[in-house]
C-alpha cells in the first residue's frame, strides 16, 4: 500500500510517544537519550529512502507528500537532531549558572511534537491542517522556553511568548476566516481559483493582511519582531537554536504554501508587501544588532535580520524561491547551530556574553576558527555555504526584477557583516578579560559538542564548496511543488 | 382548547406547597429522631472547596491543584465534545467510524495513564505513598 510512504511521519510520532512511554517505566536517563538521537537518525534513514516525485493525499485530501515537503521533512528532522544533541550538555552540567535542567524525557518528546507540527505545516492542503499543525508547532515552544524553572528570566519570556503568540494565532484566524468567506472553501486549490477569479477583491487583501500579521510573528518580521530578543534571550540555548532555525522555518514554509499555491495569483502585486516586510525586518535585524552584548540576544537580532533575507526570495518566481529558501535554510541552520554550539560551550557556570568569547582563537584555535566559519556563513562571505545561500535568494529576488530593493539588501548585508565581525572580534582580537580567557584555556568538550562542531563546520565549508546541496534540491524539486 | 385559570393556578399551588412542606417536613422528622443541641460554629457556615474562609481578604493562597483539575477537564471536555457529532452521525457510518473513533479515544486515553502515572491526579502529595 501507501503507508511506506508516512512511515517518517508515523515513526517520529511513534517516537516522541515511545520516549514518554520509556519515562513511565522508570528506565535508566542515558537510555532515553540514546533512544532520541538514534530515533531521529532512523526516522532521518527512512525519510531518505522515500524516492521524490510523490504528489499524494492521505485521509481525505488531509495529509499530502510533496516534494518541498519531503524536503522541508529533511530539514526538520535534522535540526531537532542537532537541537538534541545540543541539549545535552544542559542537562548534563547546566548553563550560566543554573543546575543541569530536569524531566529530559518531556523535553526531548516535546521537541519531537514541535518537529512533527512543523511537518503538519508542510503536509497541508487546506487551512485547517495548516492552523492545526501551526498550533502544535508553537504551543510546545511556550513551555519549553520556560524549561529551567530556576530562571526568572525564562518565565519572563515565556510568559511574553504566550502572550504575544496567543494574539497573532488570534490575528492569523481572522486572516483565515476572511479567506473562507472569500473563497468559500478552506482547501487551496478552491482559494486558488476564487482568488484567480477576484483578485482585487477587498475581502482577500484584509485576509492577507491579517495573515501576514499572524505569521509575521513568528517570523520575526519587522513590526513583530518585539518578542524576539527578550525570548531569545531568556530561553536556554538548545531552545534559542531551535527558535531561530525550525520555528522560523516553519513560518516561512508556511508563507511559501500560501504565496504560491492559494494566493499564487495575486503573488505579483503581494511584492511590493513582501519587499517593504524584508527591507524593513533586515534593516532593523542589522541595526538591532550593533549594540548587543549577550550572546544569545544579539543571535534573536541576527535572526531578525535572516528572516528580511530570506523573505526576499518570496519575490521571485515559485520554482527559484521554493529551491533557494530550502538551500538557504539548510546553510543558515548549520552555520546558526554551529555558533550556538560554540555559545553553550562557553557558557558553563559563566554568563554568555560576547566578553566570554574572549581569547578563543588563542586558547582553542579550531574552535576560533569554527566560530569564524559559522559567523561568515550568516554574513555571506565566500567561500563558506551562507555566500551561496545569500546567492541563491537574491538571485530569486532579482527574477522580479526590483533592483532598487537589491541594491538595499546589498547595503544590509554590508551592515549585517559589521554587526557578526563584532563577535568574531571578541573571539580573535578582545583581549583584557584574563578570567575569562583562563576559563576558555580549560574549556573540556564533550564527545557529543566536538563531533557535532566538526560536523557543522565541515558541512558550512563543504556546501558552499561543493554542489551536492544545491544539485539535490534541484533534483528533488524539479519534479514539481 | 384555551387552558382555564384553573387549570394553570392548580399544579403551581401544590408545587409551592409540595416545596414548603417538604423540606420542612425532613428538617422537623430530622430533630424528633436525632435532636441536636446547638452545634459547633463551623458546621453552620458555607462550604466552598479550597477557601479556608469564605468572608474576608481574597488574596488567600489556594492549592495549585485546582488549576491542574481546570486544565485537565478542558482537554477531557474537549474530547467529550468531540464524542457528541461523532455519536450523531455514527449509525449512517458504519465500522470505519467506530475504528476512527476508538484510535482517537485509544490517543487521549493513552495521555490520561501517562497523567495517573505521573501523579497528576493524587490530591494530597506522595506523602500518601
Amino acid at each position: 500500500m501507501s503507508i511506506p510512504l508516512l512511515l517518517p511521519d508515523i515513526l517520529l510520532l511513534g517516537l516522541g510517544v515511545m520516549i514518554l512511554a520509556l519515562d513511565l517505566a522508570r528506565v535508566k536517563a542515558s537510555l532515553v537519550w540514546n533512544v532520541a538521537w538514534m530515533g531521529l537518525i532512523a526516522v532521518l534513514v527512512v525519510l531518505n529512502l522515500i524516492p521524490a516525485g510523490w504528489d499524494r493525499a492521505w485521509f481525505g485530501g488531509n495529509w499530502n507528500l510533496s516534494n518541498f515537503g519531503l524536503l522541508m521533512r529533511e530539514f526538520f528532522i535534522l535540526s531537532a537532531l542537532v537541537t538534541t544533541l545540543l541539549a545535552r550538555s544542559n542537562f548534563v552540567r547546566g548553563e550560566e549558572g543554573f543546575g543541569p535542567m530536569r524531566y529530559k524525557p518531556e523535553f526531548l518528546a516535546a521537541l519531537i511534537f514541535v518537529t512533527f507540527g512543523a511537518i503538519t505545516v508542510v503536509s497541508s492542503k487546506d487551512l485547517l491542517t495548516l492552523f492545526v499543525g501551526l498550533e502544535l508547532a508553537t504551543i510546545p515552544l511556550y513551555f519549553l522556553v520556560a524549561w529551567n524553572k530556576e530562571n526568572a528570566k525564562a518565565s519572563e519570556a515565556a510568559t511574553k511568548f504566550v502572550l504575544l503568540g496567543s494574539t497573532s494565532t488570534a490575528t492569523m484566524l481572522f486572516g483565515m476566516s476572511y479567506l473562507y468567506g472569500f473563497a468559500g472553501s478552506l482547501r487551496f486549490a478552491n482559494i486558488g481559483e476564487a482568488v484567480a477569479s477576484s483578485p482585487t477583491s477587498p475581502l482577500l487583501w484584509i485576509a492577507v493582511l491579517f495573515l501576514t500579521a499572524g505569521i509575521g510573528f513568528k517570523l520575526t518580521l519587522f513590526p513583530f519582531h518585539s518578542w524576539a530578543p527578550d525570548v531569545y534571550d531568556g530561553a536556554s540555548t538548545p531552545i534559542t537554536a531551535f527558535l531561530s532555525v525550525s520555528s522560523k522555518a516553519t513560518a516561512i514554509s508556511f508563507l511559501i504554501i500560501m504565496v504560491y499555491g492559494p494566493l499564487a495569483a495575486i503573488q505579483v502585486q503581494l511584492q511590493p508587501l513582501l519587499i517593504l516586510l524584508s527591507a524593513a525586518t533586515m534593516t532593523v535585524g542589522n541595526l538591532g544588532a550593533m549594540k548587543q552584548t549577550r550572546l544569545r540576544r544579539f543571535m534573536a537580532w541576527s535572526s531578525i535580520a535572516q528572516a528580511g533575507y530570506i523573505l526576499a526570495a518570496l519575490t521571485g518566481p515559485a520554482m527559484s524561491a521554493r529551491s533557494s529558501v530550502v538551500f538557504y535554510l539548510f546553510t543558515y541552520a548549520f552555520s546558526n547551530y554551529l555558533v550556538f554550539f560554540i555559545a553553550s560551550l562557553v557558557s558553563d557556570r559563566r554568563e554568555q556574553t560576547f566578553a566570554s568569547l574572549t581569547g578563543l582563537s588563542r586558547q582553542k584555535p579550531w574552535l576560533g576558527a569554527a566560530l569564524a566559519i559559522g559567523l561568515f556563513s550568516l554574513a555571506g562571505i565566500p567561500p563558506v555555504a551562507g555566500f551561496v545561500g545569500k546567492f541563491m535568494l537574491f538571485g530569486s529576488a532579482a527574477k522580479a526584477g526590483h533592483f532598487a530593493f537589491l541594491i538595499f539588501v546589498g547595503v544590509n548585508t554590508v551592515i549585517g557583516l559589521y554587526c557578526y565581525l563584532q563577535v568574531l572580534k571578541a573571539g580573535w582580537v578582545d583581549t583584557g578579560e584574563e578570567a575569562q580567557e583562563e576559563a576558555n584555556k580549560n574549556l573540556r568538550l564533550s564527545f557529543t559538542e566536538g563531533a557535532s562542531i566538526t560536523l557543522l563546520t565541515l558541512l558550512v565549508l563543504g556546501a558552499g564548496i561543493a554542489p551536492w546541496l544545491g544539485n539535490n534540491i534541484a533534483a528533488v524539486l524539479q519534479y514539481g511543488p | 382548547m384555551q387552558p382555564t385559570t384553573f387549570e394553570i393556578v392548580f399544579p403551581l399551588t401544590v408545587l409551592a406547597m409540595l416545596g414548603i412542606a417538604v423540606p420542612a417536613g425532613i428538617m422537623i422528622a430530622n430533630q424528633a429522631i436525632n435532636p441536636q443541641k446547638k452545634g459547633t460554629r463551623s458546621k453552620g457556615e458555607p462550604y466552598e472547596c479550597g477557601l479556608g474562609q469564605t468572608a474576608g481578604n481574597a488574596g488567600e493562597r489556594y492549592s495549585i491543584k485546582f488549576y491542574l483539575v481546570a486544565m485537565l477537564f478542558l482537554v477531557f471536555d474537549l474530547e467529550v465534545a468531540f464524542l457528541y457529532p461523532w455519536a450523531l452521525s455514527f449509525l449512517k457510518g458504519g465500522w470505519d467510524l467506530l475504528w476512527i473513533l476508538l484510535t482517537f479515544l485509544v490517543i487521549l486515553e493513552a495521555g490520561y495513564m501517562y497523567l495517573w502515572n505521573k501523579g497528576a491526579f493524587d490530591w494530597n502529595d506522595a506523602t500518601e505513598k
